[in-house]
């Protein structure tokens, strides 16, 4: 397996791409600290807060998907910043077309750092069931980012992931 | 002088965002007008004046690769500037579109000021 698909360059890129697509695009500075993330995590979890996903097929070489779920008011406030509305003023498909476009700038801007041989192409994002982001089989990568108070979770699953296992590699 | 600009994105999102950045960029922008793909983008400039698209390239129906390769072999439509907005930073697909002949390759994710920087070497104004 080349280098460039081991886990930890996957992981790697996959933070990279997070984080410039989140600062750029929406201005939202990730701080990377893990126990912060964890904590978050648990709160979220905690409060019951309802979540969304969103998740893209990508084909190249290698094919898969990227997934990324994310708290619904966290996800409203993105989606205020990104169109330069005022939350109240949003319908639940503005926020779930914003949520899918992240998914789509996280993915392609994901692929092009790994340097696929072959170009690769996106489907249109769909918005899915978070529950169903959380199958481990095929996964390649997975990382928690905290942001606003809450975290999003992005994860890469690959049709020929780096490793064999069902191994997690997180942060 | 003020633009009619074409914006080919099958995101909604994405075409709000873009209107977005390119009206606080100061740009004078007479319209906007939008297509959720290259199909629709054909039909609208067959039948309106647009002095600049930005289009993206994954898109159902026809993607920009089949967009600008249509676009470029118009008498009519090839003057018009086509900027291709896309979250392919590969080399080998920036250069493919601009062998197409896209006048310039914007990479999603972008700030406000790269956009505007290329809009503006590519028409050829200056914005304050």
């Amino acid at each position: 397996m080349p280098d460039l698909l081991s886990r930890p360059r996957l992981v790697d890129a996959l933070r990279n791409a997070v984080t410039e697509v989140l600062e750029k695009m929406f201005f939202i500075r990730v701080l990377e600290d893990p126990r912060e993330a964890a904590e978050f995590s648990t709160h979220a979890r905690s409060r019951g807060e309802p979540e969304m996903a969103a998740r893209v097929a990508f084909h190249g070489e290698p094919s898969g998907s990227l997934s990324l779920r994310l708290g619904c008011p966290v996800a409203r406030a993105i989606a205020a910043d990104f169109l330069g509305e005022e939350e109240p003023e949003l319908e639940t498909r503005h926020v779930e077309e914003v949520i899918a476009e992240l998914a789509n700038m996280v993915c392609g801007s994901l692929l092009s750092s790994v340097e696929s041989a072959v170009t690769f192409r996106l489907d249109t994002p769909a918005i899915v069931d978070p529950v169903s982001t959380e199958t481990h089989y095929g996964e390649a990568a997975v990382h928690t980012f905290p942001i606003a108070g809450s975290t999003l979770t992005v994860r890469l699953w690959m049709e020929e992931a780096a490793c064999g296992s069902s191994e997690k590699f997180g942060f | 002088m003020a633009y009619r600009i074409l914006i080919v994105d099958d995101s909604p999102a994405m075409r709000a965002f873009v209107r977005r950045v390119i009206r606080l960029s100061g740009f004078d922008v007479a319209e906007f007008l939008e297509a959720g793909d290259g199909q629709i983008a054909l039909e609208v400039l067959r039948r309106e004046w647009v002095d600049l698209v930005l289009t993206d390239i994954n898109m159902p129906a026809m993607d920009g690769e089949e967009f600008l390769r249509r676009v470029a072999s118009d008498d009519v439509l090839k003057s018009i500037p086509v900027f291709v907005v896309s979250t392919d930073a590969t080399a080998s697909r920036i250069g493919q579109m601009l062998a197409l002949g896209a006048r310039g390759y914007i990479v999603k994710p972008f700030v406000a000021e790269d956009l505007r920087r290329q809009l503006e070497r590519s028409l050829g104004v200056e914005h304050a």
